[in-house]
């Protein structure tokens, strides 16, 4: 999994930027409560922690992102920052788009 | 029709109307109400009681379909019709319903109304669900005085203005709002949808699923909370179901990206998973503006997927994908910077091994340069990448031509990896790495004055890199330069105390220096050199570096040799007390004496031999194999043909004692295939004598297959049947080999000639003749040939011997013969006398069936 979508920072993000989000992200997720995103967060921080290993995960890394197009597409989705809410007005159309199903 | 035959039995119908209500009942599942009502009315005759349901059933059906297509008029008269026919409560839907559609609100929620209030037994439950939705999509407030704005005017107005709170991230006032909606409300579902969102979009998954499982099934709120859960806690998508499973991603993308996406990444999955990955690509292509992109967004995240993919696929897939990109860039047709620059990335690093260096080259260099527009790349990041393309083109191409490791390596391509490695090196002077390869390379091309500039560099450079010092130390060691090299080890020592290899360089640094010494007569130097090496020794003995035994038998010999004979012979004493058996002790002697004085004969030699003709043993065979292995190794090495020979006859006395599994193992294992495979065969041949299925020994007796008996059908079915032992008795050790075997089998690697097209008739060169002696240029040609007849030019007679016995098997040793008397002269191998002229022959025709190589053995020796 892309090490900057699970730390929630920007490619360009700096040492102390990166640094910051991945001990924010392990407070929130410790190895008791949740281990699997514990894992996770580590393993991404290791990942881009310096600038050495940022150009070397950005050379040479050869994990895919997902399964196929779609499993990227919504691995990357439950990944990223939550969306906004609907406005009224798209949900309702929204809403009328489900009673049809 | 069976089917209506058996189920006539059971009712006792006639078989003709048990057909007739199944094709009803089909209808029915179809939602063909008409049909269905045609098809049960005459039954009903029959049988009311049975039949009459499924006639309600249609007539409701076919109401309903009028009502959803606007035909108010028309559902009305199916409901009268209906009202002749069916109860009066399973009509108040139905009823709701069409009033729903009448211009009418005002009759449509005081029916509402009632139905509503009216105890639950008179309309199912999913029934006053979907009423109750009817109501939500239609009505934000009620009509002011209405009858039922009392009842139902403030649980409407809650679930709009709970909807609107969320909309507005205003989250503490939806639990204010969603007040109104008591919990035996018709519409407490729409409260759970709305907490269920308040969730979701307060971050917090758990709660929100647990609040959208629980949603009535089918309702509206279930339906698009189907979007949410995708989101939130990665249901699946029915991709079985296309049109639902669009319907489901299309609101999720509504909500996350933007709305008009599911259709195309559905139709580009399809195409993925049905192995068109070029088409699924050219999809998104084709459809997507900024696709493909490098940004942090979800098409950054997908077009990463289209190119980090192949590295995942079977050799076969990826080969077909990577052409179809080769062919949008040969077309020069990439779409963007982005799509360009991670196809020449793709391209570098799925590079084959046997491809020309010059691509490499140019894909990656390629790549670095639209990196640098597109992201103004680092010195860092360019000097990380041009290490890397200095070790790939400094990998090694392995030995000559003819297997045998006489040579040194050959890499792919030495200037360009020294060219790009120096330019790593520049672009960052920190990089370790750039330096670090670099030194190798000179190493291997024996550009010493430019490796020792090199370390010296570094020395500087990386003063506390333990990496560093112990390259330094071995360069030191090379120009014989002891003492600088002890003190770099001690400082790489000090860096990491458990190094072991530092410890085992120090070990023969301090053993080298004293021999030096020996050598010059400076004996208490020389006893001095050795004094620290006694807190360094191990007990180990079959550690030939560091035991005791055969540090006490060197310093014995050299003392025999260069200083005080009595305290060497003590010492040679001691050693021999100590070491496992005479033979070892012997054997390391003799082999020592020769190394020290570069002599062929020792004075243990005569006592080695009667010792070895006494009791072989294999365990003890394993031993003396690895000390002839160890003196092989060393840089200072003697031709050891009499000690294998003495070795072999050794080993063939040890296989035909009795020896344990594991002892039979170790010696096959350090012979493998070579000089020694005649040992190894005896070993295995003894083994399998005694357990005639043993797995292991069989796997090891097919490895030792000679490559002209090598058949890859034959080979597949004898490595499965070894597996099939191997499982029942549970050797993982051996299972993991066959199936690493079996594997290379069934996907072989691609036979670069496949590509080449033999076919065409002006492919077909009539073939050169000799007969005028060798082109002059042959040996330009053959770059391996002429590396030969240089080393052999120069070789001794004892490497000559070697090399007759390592050749290969098949080459006759006249052949070898000939290459060394032409080296010596100068020239090639003369051509065999020409044989008399063959009469005229036609034209050859073209050949039909592509020309292959020979199959190699590609088991051949790997498992040793």
């Amino acid at each position: 999994m892309n090490p900057y979508l699970v730390l929630g920072v920007p490619v360009q993000a700096d040492d102390q930027t990166i640094r910051r989000a991945y001990l924010e992200a392990i407070k929130q997720a410790t190895p008791e409560k949740n281990p699997a995103r514990f894992k996770a967060v580590s393993e991404a921080y290791e990942r881009i922690k310096d600038e050495s290993s940022r150009c070397k995960y950005e050379l040479f890394h050869q994990e895919s992102p997902g399964a196929s197009p779609l499993d990227t597409v919504l691995r990357h989705l439950r990944m990223a920052a939550k969306p906004k809410p609907m406005s009224m007005e798209t949900m309702k159309e929204f809403l009328h788009t489900c009673s049809k199903m | 029709m069976a089917e209506a035959i058996s189920i006539s039995a059971q009712s006792g119908l006639p078989p003709s109307i048990v057909a007739a209500e199944q094709r009803t009942r089909e209808y029915l599942a179809q939602s063909k109400w008409r049909k269905a009502r045609e098809q049960v009315k005459p039954l009903v005759k029959l049988d009311r009681a049975r039949f009459l349901p499924m006639l309600i059933e249609a007539n409701m059906g076919l109401a309903r379909e009028m009502v959803a297509k606007g035909h108010v008029a028309e559902a009305r008269q199916v409901l009268a019709y209906l009202a002749t026919i069916a109860p009066r409560e399973q009509l108040v839907g139905l009823e709701v319903d069409i009033l729903g559609r009448s211009d009418d609100s005002k009759d449509f929620l005081g029916k509402f109304a009632t139905v509503l209030s009216s105890p639950t037994g008179n309309l199912a439950e999913a029934e006053r669900v979907r009423l109750a939705d009817q109501v939500v999509l239609a009505f934000a407030s009620l009509p002011a005085g209405h009858p039922a704005e009392t009842s139902l005017g403030p649980q409407l107005r809650g679930i709009h203005e709970a909807l609107q709170a969320v909309s507005r991230q205003e989250w503490d006032r939806v639990p204010e709002w969603l007040r109104n909606i008591p919990h035996r409300s018709p519409f407490s579902h729409w409260a759970v949808f709305i907490k269920g969102l308040a969730a979701f979009h307060t971050v917090d998954p758990e709660r929100a699923t647990r609040f959208f499982s629980s949603l009535p099934a089918e309702s509206v709120p279930e339906k698009a909370s189907r979007s949410y859960l995708l989101l939130a806690n990665g249901t699946d998508l029915p991709l079985n179901k296309p049109r639902l499973a669009e319907s489901i991603l299309e609101g999720a993308c509504r909500l996350a990206i933007q709305p008009g996406v599911a259709g195309l990444l559905l139709r580009a999955e399809q195409l993925w998973q049905a192995g068109r990955h070029g088409d699924s690509y050219r999809v998104l292509r084709n459809s997507v503006g900024p696709f493909p992109s490098d940004g942090g967004d979800w098409l950054g995240s997908v077009s990463e997927f289209y190119f980090q993919a192949p590295y995942g696929m079977s050799f076969a897939q990826r080969e077909d994908y990577l052409e179809f990109f080769h062919d949008l860039r040969s077309r020069g047709a990439a779409k963007n910077r982005i799509e360009e620059m991670q196809m020449l990335r793709l391209f570098a690093l799925n590079e084959e091994p046997d491809a020309s260096s010059s691509d490499l080259r140019s894909h990656w260099e390629g790549f670095l340069s639209i990196h640098e527009q597109v992201r103004k790349s680092s010195s860092c990041f360019k000097s990380i990448a041009y290490t890397w393309l200095g070790q790939q083109l400094a990998r090694s191409r392995g030995s000559s031509s003819f297997g045998m490791r006489l040579y040194p390596d050959r890499l792919w391509d030495a200037e360009g990896a020294c060219h790009c490695l120096e330019k790593a090196k520049q672009l960052d002077p920190r990089n370790l790495a750039a330096h670090l390869q670099l030194a190798k390379v000179y190493e291997v091309l024996n550009r010493k004055s430019e490796r020792n500039r090199l370390l010296d560099e570094m020395a500087e450079q990386f003063p506390e890199e333990k990496l560093v010092l112990l390259e330094n130390a071995r360069g030191c060691i090379e120009r014989k330069a002891f003492t600088k090299a002890l003190e770099l080890l001690e400082r790489a020592r000090s860096v990491d105390q458990l190094d072991p290899a530092a410890l085992e360089l120090m070990v023969s640094t301090r053993r080298q220096l004293a021999r030096q010494h020996f050598q010059q007569r400076r004996l208490d130097k020389a006893r001095r050199a050795l004094e620290p090496l006694e807190g360094l020794l191990t007990d180990q003995a079959d550690d030939l570096q560091c035991s005791r035994w055969t540090a006490w038998l060197r310093q014995g010999l050299l003392e025999r040799l260069h200083g005080d004979a009595a305290q060497g012979q003590a010492l040679l004493d001691r050693a021999r007390a100590a070491s496992p058996h005479a033979a070892a002790f012997l054997l390391f002697a003799h082999l020592s004496h020769r190394v020290y004085t570069r002599q062929a004969d020792s004075p243990f030699l005569a006592e080695l031999k009667v010792e070895l003709a006494r009791e072989p043993s294999a365990a003890r065979g394993v031993l003396l194999l690895r000390i002839l292995g160890y003196w092989a190794s060393t840089p200072d090495k003697q031709p050891l043909g009499a000690e294998s020979g003495m070795l072999r006859k050794y080993l063939k006395a040890a296989a035909k004692v009795p020896c344990s599994r594991a002892e039979a193992k170790g010696i096959v294992e350090l012979c493998g295939p070579g000089e020694f495979e005649d040992s190894a065969s005896a070993f295995i041949r003894a083994r399998l004598r005694h357990d005639p299925k043993d797995p292991l020994f069989r796997l090891f007796q097919h490895m030792l297959k000679p490559a002209w008996e090598y058949d890859p059908d034959e080979s597949r079915g004898q490595l499965k049947a070894i597996l099939e032992e191997a499982q029942h008795r549970g050797e993982q050790e051996v299972i993991q080999k066959l199936q690493g075997l079996i594997r290379r089998l069934d996907h072989p690697p691609p036979n670069p000639l496949d590509e080449i097209n033999f076919e065409g008739p002006d492919d077909w060169e009539e073939p050169p003749d000799f007969e005028d002696g060798l082109p002059a240029n042959l040996m330009g040609d053959v770059p391996e040939l002429a590396e030969i007849m240089e080393m052999l030019a120069n070789a001794s007679e004892s490497d000559i011997r070697e090399f007759k016995k390592s050749r290969p098997k098949g080459m006759p040793e006249f052949v070898v013969d000939m290459l060394v008397e032409s080296a010596r002269k100068g020239g090639l191998p003369k051509p065999f006398p020409p044989l008399p002229a063959p009469p005229p022959k036609p034209r050859p025709p073209a050949p039909r069936v592509p020309r292959r190589p020979p199959e190699e053995n590609p088991n051949q020796g790997r498992l040793f």
